[in-house]
């Protein structure tokens, strides 16, 4: 069929499409589903962004009143403050003062996808007790229930309704032709069903992909869910292409089913069922397959270690053998001094037991990142299987609230507080090694002033990543979808007997 | 009941029934199986370390009691014999909790923080299968029921033939309502009971949680399968009969429920933690200060009348330590009891939600049933917080009772330790969670009563 | 008329009959539908085809379409084998069905214009006025939705897509049946008027009456064969009823007495035809 020719009937399909009540129905119910996706998106990406905020001012706060307490105690006074209650002390700062904050900041595209971000908290402060053995123990816990059923997010309204949207919108074309006896005229016309196909599920995918991709865009715009952009263009094209080829996806599967010529109403019920497959089942049984793959470690295990740690520490002999050691290894010179004062100094005490627990707890922490990192990677790889998960995915990282990004923020906060014992850990050493009293007389000890050398969390946006893997959802899904489309197009070769 | 036993036999025969009950029993049984390792698993941890921090705690060395307290112990959270079947808000919520002086610590590590991923797609549970697949199984079982008999002009002849349309439906009904309840029914139960016998039950009054649990399961059965054979009362073919209530599944088990959680987000907006926590931490900063200490020893001194604090009938520090103690625990009494307060409310209206959705009413209401509701993940969480007060009341009362001149330090033993008894943490009783279930109960209810009350006029309209 | 384009118009042979099987058989499974049919049509001729229900009418019309394919002989619409080459035939072809179905949420207008946009034709609003006119559609009518329609206005609009297609060959399938007479005497007219402008036309009927009045042949079906083939203008229609009846019984008797395949080729046309 010439081109001109095919154009003309694509117009009339489209006309035809367009006249039809239920399709502006179904593009008003999308578009209203979408809207509410992108309001909620933008409303929990608000309160992250609060929450950060809200973090930054407290940090702020610490520094601030910390040299507030710095100047009120930097004269000679009455009062004796105790090391806990000294911000003007490098280790009392530390450890009593310091508010640390590791974020995970909203991407530009964070309204797209609530991900993990309902679990997974984009905010820790870093703190140096051991009392809860592993870092990720921040979280809002927030309604359980809310949880369980899942955020109606933009995420959920493009994976989970728009097949069912381009169900209602394309799966009886030809078919409900067919049952009314119309096909009949069609294909008495010198057209072939390829052609006619062609025609209907091209017009309803063109229908179908503008309206996803308008309304998508339109509903971020409207409820001001996006972020600045700059460079993140290509995530954005990338999502785009994932997303046109997500719609042709379901509408080639539309075509399929047409091709059965069993009917209309068989042709739905056999898209329901194959979208609760791949949306519903599918994922779930490739999270199975994802737990089975990278087993989560007992976390009870190494709460067990930790106690055992605390309990060899402060058990018997063993305590002060750990801090001379300790000692022994920092601070060589230390021998020269008193020793036995040195080691009963609380922060000197403090800081070797804490290397203690950090090596006793060492295997359970890297057990535990290892298996973040490996269910992340796990589940990126098998996410292809399904057009949902492979979706999800891009969507999901884009918005930056995947697992992958977690595991590696939560890498990150490791790696943090390593930083900030490093920076730290020196300062208080060298002040117990040589205490110079900075002030006779003075209230507080005031031998620590670096407050704002202190390093900051640097908080990435993986804007790469996003890239590739909206990259990688598009081309999946779009082999997908031209996979279906070419089994549809090769059943299309003759009209029904 | 004779009519019931023929309709049981007709639909026997059908093929149907066997495969919906067969993919049901398979699904039902992974899933549960699954449940029943992870709880068996957790259960024997959480017996094994509770005993070892038992013996930790008693076997710590001689020191100051306050040290004691820091020390502290772990408590965890015991696994209810039915989150086998319903898990409910366990996995969304923290297990365990340190308990240890001055802090009232987050009960941390949530199952679902440790889950890959793809596991939330919500199809992983017994409660989860109910709540999608059953459904599905009504309605295969019932779409047919009559839009198959008019299709193939058996319901003509029937209907002609002095057939009465309220007994036929009324007798299918009952035929396949009892198909089902076996087919359900009968796998939850033994489900149920398995777990009941192997993981520790003491407490739970299993027995009658089971019955109702599964009695609201059922009902939430009956539900799909009054809307499959209502849309087959009036559908022409049983084709059209099925691609309806296949739309009516997606709308009711997939659409509504999110739609729910942005309702009652809007309704009952969910408490923020952090804020709580945010203020709770100011208001203790505030306390903590030097010269917050300061004022508070010269006013503790000037009760007494005392100058000097080796004057005191009682230790200062002891003393201190008990009055920052309640101070505390005002303060996380005031923020915590509301945010908790807050959490109950918007529990609450999820049950209300359920009036949107049946799943949502069969959620709140099953986990409710089974134990795992939000109410005892507080009952909880408020326990392992008492058992840490009683502690911190009984090392603070040992230090203001024994008071040290000098700045000496007061040194305890075993017998301080074995002062305190182990954490036994018992679940709310049964009849709390009838109480509370009930407004999901009635939201079903209201579902049920709807839909039998439209079939009135379906069935008297009845046309071949 | 606007912008009348055939994309597949390149092997016609001038010469050849607008429509010619020869030796057509058609099987469904063991069941036969058709067995050495024969029949000529030239351009402007009436053809007829009689017969109960099942007696193959259906399966020879769907051969001409070229839904389906002859087990043997040929099918040839203007020199092209409809088997091998359907799209080609049908571009020759306008084909009216028993039941008329348009699209009931578009008017009679829109849906020739869509029909005729299938035949990749562009057909102007005017100018499809103007062809519903010709086919008889009332003015009020042309703008209303097709659902409204009565099964004889539905078949004007399928006229009228056929005059839009100046198609050489006219396939109808039972023209007159559930019409009321004076749309029947309406339609014949019509189709008279197609076959005065040189149009072929085949139809599938058990309407004595109204082949006595269309057809300048008639050939009686029975049994996947044509057993008699009459001229109608020498009979009356009450001579035609009666040579009808009795071919009929012959054949049925020849197939009572024949082979058994005879019956079941009864039943197989009434399965194509169903």
């Amino acid at each position: 069929m010439s081109a001109p020719r095919f154009h003309r009937l694509l117009r009339a399909e489209l006309r035809l499409l367009l006249r039809e009540p239920l399709t502006w129905a179904i593009l008003a119910m999308l578009a209203a589903a979408l809207c509410l996706g992108a309001r909620i998106g933008a409303e929990r990406v608000a309160a992250e962004r609060a929450a950060i905020a809200a973090a930054a001012g407290d940090s702020t706060r610490a520094v601030d009143a910390a040299k507030a307490a710095r100047a009120r105690y930097a004269q000679p006074g009455p009062l004796r403050v105790a090391y806990w209650q000294d911000p003007t002390h490098a280790f009392g700062y530390m450890h009593y003062f310091l508010a640390a904050y590791a974020v995970k900041p909203p991407t530009p595209l964070a309204a797209l996808a609530v991900g993990q971000a309902d679990v997974q908290p984009a905010l820790t402060r870093v703190s140096f007790g051991f009392s809860t053995v592993f870092d990720d123990t921040a979280y809002e816990p927030g309604s359980a229930a809310t949880l369980r059923l899942g955020p109606f997010d933009l995420a959920f309204v493009l994976v989970h309704l728009v097949p069912l949207a381009v169900i209602a919108l394309a799966g009886t074309r030809l078919s409900a032709e067919a049952d009314a006896g119309i096909l009949r005229l069609i294909a008495a016309q010198p057209v072939s069903p390829r052609a006619v196909a062609g025609a209907k599920f091209g017009a309803a995918a063109l229908v179908a992909v503008g309206a996803v991709l308008g309304g998508t865009a339109l509903a971020l715009a409207v409820t001001g869910a996006l972020g600045p952009l700059a460079g993140w263009g290509t995530t954005g094209a990338g999502l785009a292409a994932a997303l046109a080829a997500y719609t042709l996806f379901w509408v080639a599967a539309c075509a399929l089913a047409a091709s059965l010529w069993r009917g209309a109403v068989a042709a739905l019920t056999l898209l329901v069922l194959a979208w609760a497959c791949l949306v519903v089942a599918l994922p779930a049984a490739l999270g199975l397959v994802v737990d089975g793959l990278a087993p989560v470690p007992s976390r009870i295990a190494a709460i067990d270690a930790s106690r055992e740690a605390q309990d060899r520490f402060y058990t018997g002999e063993a305590g002060p053998r750990i801090v001379a050691a300790w000692l022994a290894a920092r601070a060589p010179e230390a021998e020269a001094k008193d020793p036995p004062a040195l080691r009963d100094a609380p922060e000197i005490k403090r800081l070797a037991r804490d290397a203690f627990y950090d090596a006793a707890l060492a295997g359970h922490r890297d057990a535990l990142q290892a298996r973040a990192d490996a269910a992340a990677a796990w589940s990126a790889r098998l996410a292809p299987l399904s057009p949902a998960t492979a979706l999800a995915l891009a969507l999901e990282t884009a918005a930056g609230t995947d697992a992958g990004r977690h595991a590696a923020f939560l890498a990150a906060v490791s790696e943090h507080r390593r930083r900030l014992r490093a920076f730290f850990e020196p300062r208080i050493l060298a002040q117990a090694l040589r205490p110079a009293p900075v002030c006779a007389g003075c209230q507080a000890r005031l031998d620590f002033d670096a407050y704002d050398a202190v390093p900051a969390f640097p908080a990435v946006l993986p804007a790469e990543a996003a890239a590739r893997q909206a990259l990688l959802g598009a081309a999946c899904l779009l082999a997908a979808a031209l996979a279906l489309a070419a089994l549809a197009y090769r059943r299309l070769g003759a009209w029904p007997a | 009941m004779r009519r019931v036993a023929a309709e049981l036999a007709l639909a026997w025969r059908d093929a149907r029934p066997r495969w919906i009950g067969a993919v049901l029993l398979l699904l039902l049984g992974v899933a549960g199986l699954g449940a029943w390792q992870g709880a068996a698993r957790y259960a024997a941890e959480v017996e094994r370390i509770t005993a070892a921090e038992r013996a930790r705690w008693l076997g710590q060395d001689a020191k100051n009691p306050h040290s004691a307290d820091h020390y502290g112990l772990w408590v965890f959270r015991p696994v209810a014999p039915l989150a086998v079947l319903d898990p409910g808000t366990g996995p969304y919520t923290g297990r365990m909790v340190r308990v240890e002086a001055h802090l009232f610590n987050d009960a941390v590590y949530r199952a679902v923080q440790d889950a890959g991923p793809l596991t939330r797609s919500g199809f992983g549970s017994v409660a989860d299968i109910v709540g999608l697949v059953v459904p599905l199984a009504a309605i295969l079982l019932g779409f047919s029921a009559f839009a198959a008999d008019r299709e193939r002009g058996t319901l003509r002849l029937a209907l002609g033939n002095g057939a009465r349309p309220g007994r036929l439906f009324a007798g299918r009904f009952a035929a396949l309502l009892l198909a089902l309840a076996a087919l359900v029914g009968l796998p939850l139960l033994a489900l149920g009971g398995f777990a009941a016998a192997s993981v520790g039950a003491e407490g739970w009054e299993v027995g009658p949680r089971l019955a109702v649990w599964t009695l609201a399961q059922l009902a939430y059965a009956a539900v799909f399968l009054l809307i499959a054979l209502l849309i087959s009362l009036s559908a022409r073919t049983a084709r059209g009969a099925l691609a309806a209530a296949l739309a009516v599944w997606v709308g009711l088990c997939v659409v509504a429920p999110r739609l729910a959680t942005a309702g009652v987000e809007v309704v009952a907006p969910a408490p923020s933690y952090r804020e709580a926590r945010a203020r709770i931490d100011a208001d203790l900063r505030d306390h903590r200060t030097a010269e917050a200490s300061d004022a508070q020893v010269r006013a503790a001194l000037a009760r007494y009348g005392a100058s000097d604090p080796d004057e005191l009938p009682v230790d200062l520090r002891g003393l201190t330590m008990i009055e920052n103690e309640h101070h505390a625990y005002a303060v996380y009494d005031r923020e915590l009891g509301t945010f908790f307060a807050g959490l109950a409310g918007r529990e609450r209206a999820f049950g209300w939600a359920g009036l949107l959705s049946p799943r949502v009413a069969l959620q709140a209401l099953s986990q409710t049933l089974a134990g795992t509701d939000f109410a005892q993940h507080a009952h909880f969480v408020w326990a392992a917080e008492a058992y840490r007060r009683g502690i911190s009341e009984r090392m603070n009362a040992e230090i203001r009772d024994n008071p040290q001149r000098g700045g000496r330090q007061l040194v305890a033993g075993p017998e301080l330790w074995r002062a305190i008894p182990p954490f036994t943490p018992a679940p709310l009783p049964l009849a709390r969670g009838l109480a509370d279930a009930a407004g999901p109960a009635l939201a079903l209810a209201l579902w049920l009563a709807a839909l039998a009350a439209l079939s009135v006029p379906l069935v008297r309209r009845l046309r071949p | 008329m606007a912008g009348g384009m055939h994309d597949d118009t390149g092997d016609e042979t001038g010469d050849a009959p607008v429509l010619a099987l020869r030796g057509v058989a058609k099987r469904f499974g063991v069941r036969v539908a058709l067995e050495g049919l024969d029949l000529t049509l030239p351009a402007g001729g009436v053809y007829a085809l009689l017969g109960p229900n099942g007696a193959g009418k259906t399966t020879t019309i769907n051969l001409v379409l070229g839904f389906l394919r002859a087990d043997a002989g040929a099918v040839r619409v203007c020199g092209i084998d409809a088997g091998a080459e359907p799209v080609a035939a049908r571009a020759r072809i306008a084909y009216i069905p028993e039941q008329v179905a348009l699209y009931p949420g578009l008017s009679g207008l829109e849906n020739l214009r869509y029909f005729a946009t299938l035949a990749g034709l562009d057909l102007g609003r005017a100018e499809a006025g103007r062809l519903l006119g010709q086919a008889g559609l009332a003015e009020e009518a042309r703008g209303r939705p097709a659902g409204t329609y009565s099964k004889g206005m539905r078949q004007k609009v399928g006229i009228a897509v056929a005059l839009a297609r100046r198609a050489r060959l006219l396939l109808l399938d039972e023209p007159t049946s559930g019409l009321d007479p004076a749309a029947a005497a309406e339609f014949s007219g019509t189709v008279r008027a197609a076959a005065a402008r040189g149009t072929a036309v085949l139809m599938a009927t058990h309407d004595l009456y109204r082949v006595r009045e269309m057809a300048d042949r008639v050939g009686v079906l029975a049994a996947g064969r044509v057993v008699e083939e009459i001229d109608p203008a020498r009979l009356d229609h009450v001579a035609l009823e009666r040579l009808y009846i009795e071919r009929l019984a012959g054949a049925t008797g020849a197939a009572t007495t024949g082979a058994a395949t005879t019956g079941a080729a009864t039943t197989g046309a009434a399965g194509a035809a169903a």
